[in-house]
């Protein structure tokens, strides 16, 4: 039996009907985002640690100071601050991870806490009830590098980032694309940057926080989902009711493995910045070429066609 | 290069009035009148349009006094000058000496010029003050049967101080 002909006119018994409440109940709620489900007191009062979060607390100097401080919002900091960064657990402005093992595993994403975001260091009082939506940023850089061989200098800058444990994703003769530690980013591009006259310099930070906790809300809502369901096949006395399950439960599988993809692509991209150079040869004024005069007029009125012409 | 040709014009005006070499005709050439204008100081031809010719240039103060200016660097400006960008292939090069003892350089070009083969020959002879020049050229059958007169006449040259 599908799922639609629940909804046909007929005859119905009450069990089936109240499969088709609970479906709808359930499948109402896996399409509800953070807001159905955030409680007052923020995402991380709500997130059992218990259960699958692992949740990072990162202690962030704020006297990083620095490469950002003049020309970068205050939030632009965390690459620098992460290097000092430690786990620990639970804490206010920490992210937690996906719920699926996968994701446990990774090492996942940290965020600016502590003094950054809460200079007196307080504890509890009116700054620990509101909830904190830390910043979760991505970092990319472009860089147009004036260069004087562009080959040789691609080289010096794979060796570069490589130095700063990072990766080349992308060469041409033009452009290469870098992947680095978010927390090794400053350094990185301040290095790059030395290969060359910096003739453009870009960088953004993009803050996913939210994107990163609504996908994580609504991985646990359909992960949720999906124990219900598993229950209700489990008692589900008809095959047709156990094959109505069972389609919501492919659906809610497939959502899951969508939302953990992701998550797993934002934690990469929050894990490594990007960095992409474009690599342009100095201008130069020509070079004369085989076509040079000596500032001596005798020498070019030399040749045949000068001395025969009477 | 209208400074570059009013300086020569200056220069051969200048020179017109004083004697700095001699140089006889070979009998089988005419002397022409050369102009103020011109770039020779000296030209003779046969009937058939083989030259022989002289410009004397002036170096000035400054190139005087550089060591570098000296005959083998002249030489090497007219070998590439002509090698590589007049289309002229260096077929011989020898040492001269003039009649009046000064040593020289010979550079014996040749040139295809619409499938007819031409000589050019440039000689040159250095003083601290000027450079001497001797060109000779034409037709390369009609060259040929001149080529002793040239070479004679060439030998002839005095550089007068």
């Amino acid at each position: 039996m599908k799922l639609e002909s629940l909804f046909a006119p007929g005859p119905r018994s009450c069990g089936r009907l109240a499969l088709m409440a609970c479906l709808l109940v359930l499948f109402g709620a896996a399409c509800s985002t953070s807001r159905y489900y955030q409680p007052a007191g923020g995402y991380e009062e709500a997130a059992p640690s218990s259960d699958g979060y692992q949740l990072e607390s990162v202690a962030v100097s704020d006297s990083t100071g620095g490469w950002f401080s003049s020309d970068a919002p205050r939030a632009a900091r965390a690459p620098a601050a992460r290097a000092a960064m430690a786990p620990a657990p639970m804490a206010a402005g920490s992210i937690p991870q996906p719920m699926e093992q996968s994701f446990v595993a990774d090492a996942g994403p940290r965020m600016v806490a502590g003094p950054a975001n809460n200079p007196g260091g307080e504890k509890g009082g009116a700054a620990s009830e509101k909830p904190r939506n830390s910043p979760l940023l991505i970092y990319t850089g472009q860089v147009v590098l004036a260069v004087f061989d562009v080959t040789a200098t691609q080289d010096r800058a794979l060796a570069t980032i490589e130095s700063f444990g990072g990766y080349s994703s992308q060469r041409n003769a033009q452009q290469m694309v870098f992947r680095v530690q978010a927390e090794r980013f400053r350094e990185a591009l301040d290095a790059l940057k030395k290969l060359g006259d910096v003739l453009r310099l870009d960088w953004a930070a993009q803050d996913v926080g939210e994107e990163y906790r609504d996908l994580q809300i609504r991985l646990k809502n359909n992960i949720d989902m999906r124990e219900r369901l598993l229950e209700m096949l489990g008692g589900a006395k008809e095959i047709e009711d156990a094959l109505a399950v069972e389609q919501q439960l492919e659906r809610i599988t497939l959502e899951i493995e969508r939302i953990n993809g992701q998550l797993r692509s934002l934690q990469d991209r929050l894990a490594y910045s990007t960095i992409s150079i474009q690599f342009s040869p100095i201008a130069v004024t020509q070079v004369p070429k085989s076509d040079y005069r000596l500032p001596f007029a005798w020498l070019n009125q030399l040749g045949l066609e000068f001395l025969m012409q009477l | 290069m209208r400074n570059a040709l009013l300086l020569a014009l200056l220069c051969a005006s200048a020179l017109t009035g004083c004697t700095t070499f001699k140089m006889t005709a070979p009998d089988s050439m005419v002397v022409l009148n050369e102009p103020e204008y011109s770039n020779y100081q000296w030209r003779s031809t046969t009937p058939d349009g083989v030259i022989l010719a002289v410009k004397v240039i002036e170096q000035s103060k400054e190139e005087g006094k550089n060591p570098s200016a000296t005959l083998d660097f002249w030489t090497e400006a007219i070998r590439l000058r002509l090698r590589t960008q007049s289309g002229y292939a260096l077929t011989e090069e020898a040492d001269v000496t003039a009649k009046t003892g000064e040593k020289g350089k010979q550079l014996r070009f040749g040139r295809d010029d619409n499938g007819t083969p031409h000589v050019y020959w440039v000689t040159l002879f250095r003083t601290k003050r000027f450079v001497h020049v001797v060109e000779a050229g034409g037709k390369r059958d009609l060259f040929e049967k001149q080529q002793k007169a040239i070479e004679a006449a060439i030998a002839d040259y005095e550089v007068v101080q």
